[in-house]
């Protein structure tokens, strides 16, 4: 009896253990990850965490500071460009180690290596669509050029300095509760990142919708309702002028929907949601600063960590402030001694897709002018923790990869293949190390010229008084519609006939108005010679226009409230449009909320409820104009051509009695779901805007935001998406810079700083973004230093 | 008074091998200082000795740090926003697993003692069948 109750109670303390220390199935590791020592509440920390941190290492030539400001942004101090993305690569580690991991595996398909077969389908679409590939192409570029190799190798290498000296207490806690463990960083997961960041911004991705729009009402009809340029262009981003390609004419070919769409897939997977941006500069005349202003707000996911990581670099010939993105060295956006410059997305479609015929199942050859050319197989392992490896095999066409097989219909023998101008190689580091470095005009074109994929609009102003705007990267030459619907592969004509030459580009310097801005529009007006496909709707680049016409000279307040602009253009082009639809209509109890409308300054407030109401009516009334469109898988056409459509509410023929019956009946069924005006529909939670953890751990989101806007205001805050770092220059004998971004400098959910500057980014306030010369913090406050010694021999 | 020295002892040499270790020095310290101490309750006070060592860790960690831990790890398992949660289900596991390890540890030390007691007595039936 005695021997059955020790060996019970040996069993059962064995299986208790052993399921608190390894987990089992969904049931974590709770002794692991509870144990106060090295488990979750070994990641607490303190606001003086930081104090002291002296290391010496064999890869660092000369000794190295850091120190952090009040609000942990680092400011390294190196004597070498080696040593300076050395501490670069440590630092961003020390502080966001999880993050740079979990977007090099998502980006590379490796997610389901260490979170299990549900992200296989995730994991396989990226490695379909040839990121690794994409990837690859890139690192051989930076490897290929001395400066972005040096750069590369030694940020490498400073984030294996941070990861080689941890040991599991010092996991990030992200590690801990998902259970692995950090791998070597080399520069594929650099090149991965920045793959990941160029896939986020590639948009205009409606190949499959177009198609089919075409194939049922015609060219014309998708012409008109899927715009790429319109007449109410008035806003382009470069003035016109006479262009040098005025008497270019691309090859032309004869262009007609493929056959037997019902056997594409329903629709490719993709998502714009407001990644959009704003960006202007105001010439030294126009600014109350006497020095040229630059603003510039990139509008993504705002997730937890942060796309972005604030520091200062300075070594000899490098003195820059700014952002970056963890896992990249070099600075995104910011400011140097002399110069700064800004991104936003261009509206140019960088993604075709093309359909090919394969010879027969076995899928190794398909039909190119009448002739049979060999694909090229790419095998693609995917480790699944706790399951089966997976490989998939991804057949390479002169267009890119076949990345839907599968999805078609069996034994079509047919495939879409993916042109990208992500998988043509370009040298994006060395882009940003050398406007990092530049100091004029001239060393800004050069910086850029790298740039490949997708289009940015760079902006740029100097302390010299200069501002410019260039959109920079591969552009596809096309003739009209080439892109913009399903393209059979089979076809040499449908083949990009090669990308725009650099004085092609959109560019404008010194305009004489004294400003230039970017918002995502159209760069050219309707004249332009050239075919260029994709855009954003005008709203906020119309609104901008008005902002920089309104006064003769403008401030750092002006920027930054022109930032933080609540203005929707598109509620102002259309709720008059729709108030006027209501006249002579029988609309009963809709007093308060109509007075409420018509008293509406298009602002859109969080605790206003009109923008709510405004929102759902609108949304009702587009749904009843484009009833045809959801059967080819769209919603309806832009809001802008929306709003061209309710233009007609005021006519007296036949079209304009249906529409305004379509408007009164979307507002009676909006009236029946709203109560009243007041906190019940609050934009703010309407919206309910919150930054969302990057693995979606709920724990560690961001509270709900008292925040306004929606996509079409400057401020273009939604529910997933909004300005991620709001930056404002001063060009001044020493440039001066103001900025925030939602989240905080720490990655860790159990710092202080992981949240620090989500309340005042809320609030609207900025911070001062000062280049501290390193003598001065021997009287600065510092939230703490690190210093890094080269190893004694 | 051998229990309490035995609290007092898991703490002393758990919390700090588990800096050096793993977290399973603390139910292996339970289990072994159970064996040589034979505290009484055995399970209970291994569970008092997890409990503390955890819950008192855990608490002053949160303390410490100004709260900035404990309601997300409380969220994590436990659906609320409270710290005190968070810091209850951490001395709970601590205490779970110093008690049945230190339960095992008292038994094998009876069951060595038991061992013994039947050797002596059939050494004696022994010597006595001799003489």
């Amino acid at each position: 009896m005695r021997t059955v109750l020790l060996l019970l109670s040996w069993l059962f303390t064995l299986l208790i253990l052993g399921l608190m220390h390894l987990g089992f199935g969904e049931i974590p590791p709770l002794g692991r990850l509870l144990d106060p020592v090295n488990g979750l509440w070994a990641n607490a920390e303190t606001e003086n965490q930081y104090e002291m941190l002296r290391i010496s290492h064999a890869r660092v030539q000369q000794p190295i500071e850091i120190h952090y400001n009040e609000r942990l942004v680092p400011h390294i101090y190196a004597e070498n460009e080696h040593d300076l993305f050395f501490a670069q690569g440590f630092v961003t580690a020390r502080h966001r180690l999880w993050q740079m991991d979990f977007m090099a595996r998502f980006a590379g398909g490796r997610l389901s290596e260490v979170l299990g077969v549900d992200l296989l389908p995730l994991d396989r679409a990226q490695r379909r669509k040839g990121l690794v590939y994409a990837a690859e192409q890139s690192q051989a570029e930076f490897l290929k050029n001395p400066h972005s190799n040096s750069v590369i190798q030694a940020y490498t290498d400073g984030v294996n300095a941070w990861i080689e000296q941890l040991s599991y207490r010092d996991y990030p806690v992200e590690f801990k509760l998902l259970n692995y463990r950090p791998e070597p960083w080399t520069p594929l997961k650099t090149a991965l990142i920045l793959k990941y960041m160029s896939d986020l911004l590639t948009g205009n991705d409606m190949d499959l919708e177009m198609t089919r729009v075409y194939a049922a009402l015609g060219r014309m009809h998708l012409m008109h309702d899927f715009p790429d340029v319109t007449d109410s262009d008035t806003t382009a981003i470069v003035p016109i002028q006479k262009w040098p390609m005025a008497d270019f004419q691309p090859d032309t070919g004869q262009l007609s929907p493929p056959g037997n769409l019902e056997k594409l897939p329903a629709r490719v997977p993709h998502s714009m949601e407001a990644r959009g941006s704003n960006n202007w500069v105001i010439s030294a005349q126009k600014s109350e600063t006497g020095a040229p202003l630059l603003a510039n707000d990139p509008h993504l996911p705002l997730n937890l960590p942060s796309i972005w990581f604030e520091m200062h670099l300075q070594a000899p010939g490098y003195d820059c402030y700014g952002v970056s993105i963890p896992g990249t060295p070099t600075l995104i956006i910011g400011f140097n001694n002399r110069a700064s410059w800004g991104l936003t997305n261009g509206s140019i479609d960088v993604k075709d897709w093309y359909r090919v015929n394969f010879r027969d199942r076995k899928r190794e050859e398909y039909l190119y002018d009448d002739r049979w050319l060999p694909v090229v197989e790419r095998v693609e392992t995917i480790y699944v923790r706790g399951g089966k490896t997976v490989h998939d095999t991804v057949r390479y066409t002169l267009y890119g990869p076949v990345v839907y097989e599968d999805s078609l219909v069996a034994g079509t023998r047919s495939g879409l293949a993916m042109r990208w101008t992500g998988h043509e190689a370009g040298n994006e580091l060395l882009t940003f190390y050398l406007l990092n470095k530049m100091q004029e005009t001239t060393d800004f074109e050069e910086a850029i010229s790298y740039f490949a994929s997708p289009a940015q609009n760079f902006i740029y102003a100097d302390v010299a008084g200069n501002i410019g705007i260039v959109q920079q990267g591969l552009i596809p030459l096309r003739w009209p519609l080439q892109g913009k619907i399903l393209l059979e592969g089979n076809e040499t004509q449908h083949h990009w006939q090669g990308f725009w030459p650099p004085e092609w580009m959109p560019r404008a310097f010194n305009p004489r108005r004294g400003y230039l801005f970017s918002t995502n529009q159209h760069p050219f007006d309707a004249a332009y010679p050239l075919y260029y496909t994709g855009r954003f709707d005008a709203f906020r680049s119309r609104r901008i226009a008005e902002l920089l016409a309104y006064k003769s000279s403008f401030g750092i307040e002006d920027m930054q409230q022109f930032q933080l602009d609540l203005l929707n253009m598109q509620a102002r082009d259309a709720l008059p449009l729709m108030l006027e639809a209501l006249v002579d209509g029988e609309i009963q109890d809709a007093e308060i909320w109509l007075d409420s409308l018509n008293r509406w300054d298009y602002r859109y407030h969080a605790e206003s409820a009109v923008p709510t109401f405004f929102e759902s009516w609108f949304s009702h009334c587009v749904s009843r104009l484009w009833p045809a469109y959801r059967e080819y898988g769209l919603e309806f056409p832009s809001e802008e051509v929306s709003i061209c459509k309710l233009k007609a509410v005021t006519e007296d023929d036949s079209v304009g009695m249906e529409l305004r019956e379509v408007v009164r009946e979307s507002f009676r069924i909006t009236l029946s779901l709203f109560s009243n005006p007041g906190p019940d529909h609050a934009w703010k939670s309407e919206k309910a805007t919150r930054l969302r953890h990057m693995a979606r751990i709920p724990a560690f989101h961001s509270p709900v935001l008292n925040t306004g806007g929606c996509s079409n205001t400057l401020n273009a805050i939604t529910s997933t998406h909004g300005p991620t770092w709001r930056m404002v220059v001063s060009l001044e004998k020493s440039p001066r810079g103001w900025g925030i971004y939602p989240g905080g400098q720490s990655g860790n959910p159990g710092s202080h700083y992981y949240l620090r500057h989500v309340d005042d980014w809320e609030k609207g306030k900025y911070y001062p973004l000062e280049r501290i010369a390193r003598d001065a913090w021997r009287v600065r406050p510092s939230a703490g230093v690190v210093h890094i010694q080269p190893e004694m021999p | 008074m051998r229990s309490i020295l035995f609290i007092v002892l898991v703490m002393l040499i758990g919390v700090p091998a588990s800096w050096w270790l793993s977290w399973l020095c603390l139910p292996v310290s339970a289990g072994l200082l159970a064996y040589f101490l034979r505290p009484r309750p055995a399970f209970l006070c291994g569970l008092i000795a997890g409990m503390l060592s955890w819950g008192l860790l855990a608490a002053g960690i949160e303390v410490y740090t100004e709260g900035v831990m404990g309601a997300k790890i409380a969220s994590l398992l436990m659906n609320s926003d409270n710290p005190v949660y968070a810091v209850g289900i951490t001395a709970l596991a601590g205490g779970l697993a110093c008690a049945f390890a230190a339960l095992s540890g008292k038994l094998s030390a009876s069951f060595r003692d038991h061992k013994k007691l039947l050797k002596r007595r059939y050494s004696s039936m022994y010597s006595n069948s001799r003489y």
